[in-house]
């Protein structure tokens, strides 16, 4: 196919399906008028029976939370994947990372930005930690949580201090933390299948309803997920550098 | 404890996954990875079976978190077990471990996370079988693709693996976005995701755009995995340059599972809401067309592993058709055939496997005639290639015959000829490249011209010059002999004719999942055995096939050119189709969808 075909035709074909998509959206019930029974059902339920104020964390990680497990290792696999493809072949080395500007002679970042990184890195920190700690009360959960307290990593390269970040592999704690923040996902959820019950079932005590200790099961897994999110990102975020500022093609001399 | 069977084929996998990763740190310790990974892909044979055999005796429902339905309705996830959903996870651990026995010699040194992506992408094909929950089904199709794209693009050292992967990805995504949009619309519709749960909803309401629309979206999603034309032009390029024990699983059962989703939907959701005839010929339309051009290219290869895969291209179009056929004996035969073609399949690939291990090509023209030493091998590849054209009583024999009684009863008896020439020209390309490869027969072949496999497999094994290592050909021979179990035990096709029974049973799925009443067994019912006939026939037009390849006569005499002037044209045409490029890949996509969802609009 020659561009002009490949165009024509993609536009051709992108505008029926268009066309099909917006006449299917048109016999869907009205804006609003959503009949489901799963929201009120979900609702009613998760007060008395799970000690739950916040639906979206409840539905997450008790009602589906078996979705979550397999969530939790499409993000596993991803790293996996990715710290697969990044990693140094066998006719690459690696070097001494060097600044790009020819007029200085080593890579240190303005003092400005050193202290903004002191500083926002331990806040960051702080409030990932809350944001994983209190998913199942307030919006946030073990994901979100997880890509703030990895952010706070990124602080540390921003501010010029990379060299530490370089330093984790896949021999290196966040390494270990990763695969056991993905584990202990699914030995919480296995824990029910000792005394007789399924899978998932939320065993734990309930707590009183709006308190840090409570709803269960739920502050465990976030804290699983947090675990495995965070680590998992700092890893990516630190393959990503070594490809980029260390690792370089051999030269055939 | 014994009832809680249900989630282990998916949770144990997963499980071992992230301890091998953590493991896979200790320096020097492949074997424990590989006993370790072994070991779990066994027990979930193990778990496999004793699901298989309950489910025989009743479909089995597993509510996660014990979140049965409140007032009927389904707020958490539940595995159906039906036997067909059993079988084929069954059909994927057997495949699994087949593969990681032959990976025990495969690599050079085990590499970053293979055991765990393995393990990954076991855990996925499970819970893509067993669940029956649509959103379900969608996760484990992602973690299915995520595993699987990184194991495609396994040897970074190559270009040719990156860009499959790539390909495979973009593709891949591309169909998830339409499962995406399609699961949107149901839930609009019916505020559920459990399949059975959708299905009792929009039962007995006025069909509307929006649920002829939601079914196509979803069927092009997973038609995308389930390779067929004009979705499949991502699986040449992704199963021909993936580590062999990954095509082993690619080829013998991802693909499948892609069309088996398809069928389960349409049977457990649309069936009693969207009339057949449109949804039929559709798929049946894109069945023969699939089946024709892959087995053309998989003539037209000399990479042996692209050989390969343009044949499974050939045998999805075959599946689809006789899931198309939306009847219980074609159904039993399509099952059958999955079956019989998976191991076939499975042990093709570890025979190229044994190539690379020996020779690092797989490249026809570069080994022909240099593996006479492989005599087993050698022996074990033509009977594969007469297995693939349905050699009696192989599984794909089995199958076929069943399809092609049902295609004869319900007045498609004109489909019979195009199965024929399916299995004659994947079968023949197979025997065509292994007369050649381990007998030394025949010439360089004036068809297969395209560009030498070259270089593609040297990282991936050491070369090796002494025996084949008997772990690789047990896998070869155990495959082969399941397929061959398959065909001839009465049983095999016994349990595929209940797990049919059961999959059409579309208001006994619905009532053993919302209501929990137990599915009366279907009566057993006693059928004949398919013919030797078709079987003996098909065959025998593959090794004329090879034959005419390999053997002095009219493709090597005078009339050469004037053949070769014959099909240059429509050679030239599908070779261009096959261009290899992402965007034209894109474009095919995006018109076969564009069909799909026009057909919806207009006849729904």
């Amino acid at each position: 196919m020659n561009d002009r075909l490949r165009n024509t035709l993609f536009g051709f074909a992108a505008a029926l399906l268009a066309g099909g998509l917006v006449a299917a959206f048109t016999s869907l019930p009205t804006f609003g008028r959503q009949s489901g029974a799963y929201r009120a059902l979900v609702l009613e339920s998760m007060e008395p029976m799970r000690h739950a104020q916040q639906a979206v964390a409840a539905v997450t990680f008790d009602y589906r939370g078996f979705d979550t497990l397999a969530e939790e290792f499409i993000l596993f696999a991803a790293v996996a994947g990715g710290l697969l493809l990044l990693r140094r072949q066998e006719d690459e080395e690696t070097r001494e990372p060097t600044d790009q500007a020819p007029d200085r002679a080593g890579i240190e970042a303005a003092p400005a930005v050193l202290g903004l990184g002191v500083v926002m890195f331990p806040f960051t920190l702080l409030l990932g930690i809350y944001v994983v700690l209190h998913g199942h009360l307030t919006p946030g959960g073990g994901f979100q949580g997880g890509v703030l307290v990895a952010t706070a990593f990124y602080y540390v390269y921003l501010s010029g201090e990379y060299g530490d970040l370089l330093k984790i592999k896949r021999d290196h704690l966040a390494s270990h933390l990763e695969a056991a923040g993905a584990m202990s996902y699914a030995i919480i959820g296995a824990i029910p299948l000792l005394s007789g019950y399924h899978y998932m079932r939320n065993l734990f005590p309930l707590g009183v309803s709006g308190e840090l200790l409570s709803t269960g099961s739920l502050p465990l897994l976030n804290t699983a997920v947090g675990i495995e999110v965070a680590s998992a990102f700092v890893l990516l975020i630190a393959a990503f550098l070594r490809q980029v500022l260390v690792i370089r093609r051999e030269k055939k001399s | 404890m014994t009832m809680n069977i249900p989630p282990l084929p998916v949770v144990l996998p997963l499980f071992m996954a992230a301890l091998l990763a953590a493991l896979e740190q200790l320096r020097s310790r492949h074997r424990v990875l590989d006993v370790l990974s072994l070991l779990t892909a066994l027990a979930v044979v193990i778990f496999d079976l004793l699901l298989l055999q309950r489910s025989l005796a009743a479909t089995q429902v597993y509510w996660f978190g014990d979140w049965s339905p409140m007032h009927g309705f389904p707020v958490g996830i539940a595995f159906v077990i039906d036997p067909a959903a059993a079988l084929l996870a069954l059909l994927a651990s057997l495949l699994t471990v087949a593969a990681l026995l032959f990976s025990w010699h495969h690599f050079l040194a085990v590499r970053t996370y293979y055991h765990t992506l393995m393990l990954l992408f076991l855990a996925s094909l499970q819970g893509f079988a067993l669940t029956g929950d649509l959103f379900n089904m969608f996760v484990f199709f992602e973690l299915m693709g995520v595993a699987a794209y990184a194991l495609t693009g396994y040897k970074i050292e190559e270009s040719g693996p990156l860009e499959g992967g790539l390909n495979f990805a973009v593709m891949n995504s591309l169909g998830g976005l339409m499962v995406l949009l399609g699961i949107g619309l149901l839930y609009a519709m019916t505020g559920g995701l459990n399949l059975a749960w959708i299905g009792a909803a929009l039962q007995g309401k006025p069909v509307t755009a929006a649920g002829g629309v939601a079914f196509m979206l979803l069927s092009v999603g997973f038609l995308v995995k389930g390779a067929v034309f004009p979705f499949h032009f991502w699986l040449p390029d992704a199963h021909s340059v993936a580590p062999t024990p990954a095509s082993v699983l690619f080829s013998g059962i991802m693909v499948q599972l892609g069309l088996y989703a398809v069928a389960r939907i349409y049977w457990v959701v649309f069936s009693d809401v969207l009339a057949q005839a449109p949804v039929q010929s559709a798929f049946l339309g894109i069945g023969i067309v699939t089946l024709l051009a892959g087995g053309a290219m998989a003539c037209l290869q000399r990479h042996l592993k692209r050989l390969l895969a343009y044949s499974t291209v050939s045998h999805s179009g075959l599946i689809l058709a006789g899931f198309a056929l939306h009847e219980r004996q074609a159904l039993e035969g399509t099952l059958l055939y999955i079956v019989g073609h998976g191991c076939i399949k499975g042990a093709l690939f570890i025979a190229t496997g044994i190539l690379v291990y020996h020779f690092r090509s797989v490249d026809e023209k570069q080994l022909h005639d240099r593996c006479c030493r492989l005599k087993i091998t050698g022996a074990l590849f033509l009977l594969a290639g007469l297995a693939l054209a349905g050699l009696p009583p192989f599984g794909t024999w089995a199958g076929k015959g069943i399809i092609e009684e049902s295609a004869r009863g319900l007045g498609y008896g004109w489909l019979v000829p195009f199965f024929t020439l399916g299995s004659v020209l994947t079968g023949g390309a197979v025997l065509r490249a292994g007369g050649g490869i381990f007998f030394g027969l025949g010439h360089l072949d004036p068809f297969s011209s395209s560009a030498p496999a070259s270089g593609e497999e040297g990282a991936e094994a050491e070369r090796s010059s002494g025996p084949t290592p008997v772990l690789m050909l047990l896998p070869m021979a155990l495959l082969l002999l399941s397929s061959f179990g398959a065909g001839l035990l009465p049983q095999s096709q016994q349990v595929a004719a209940l797990a049919a029974a059961r999959f059409v049973d579309r208001d006994g799925y619905r009532d053993v999942v919302l209501a929990g009443e137990r599915q009366p067994a279907s009566p057993a019912v006693s059928e004949a055995r398919p013919g030797l006939g078709g079987g003996l026939i098909a065959a025998a037009g593959a090794v004329a096939l090879a034959t005419l390849y390999l053997a002095p006569g009219p493709l090597h005499g005078r009339a050469t050119k004037r053949i070769k002037s014959l099909v240059k044209e429509p050679v030239t045409l599908l070779r261009r189709v096959h261009s290899g490029y992402i965007g034209d890949y894109v474009v095919w996509f995006t018109v076969g969808t564009a069909a799909l969802t026009l057909l919806a609009v207009l006849s729904w």
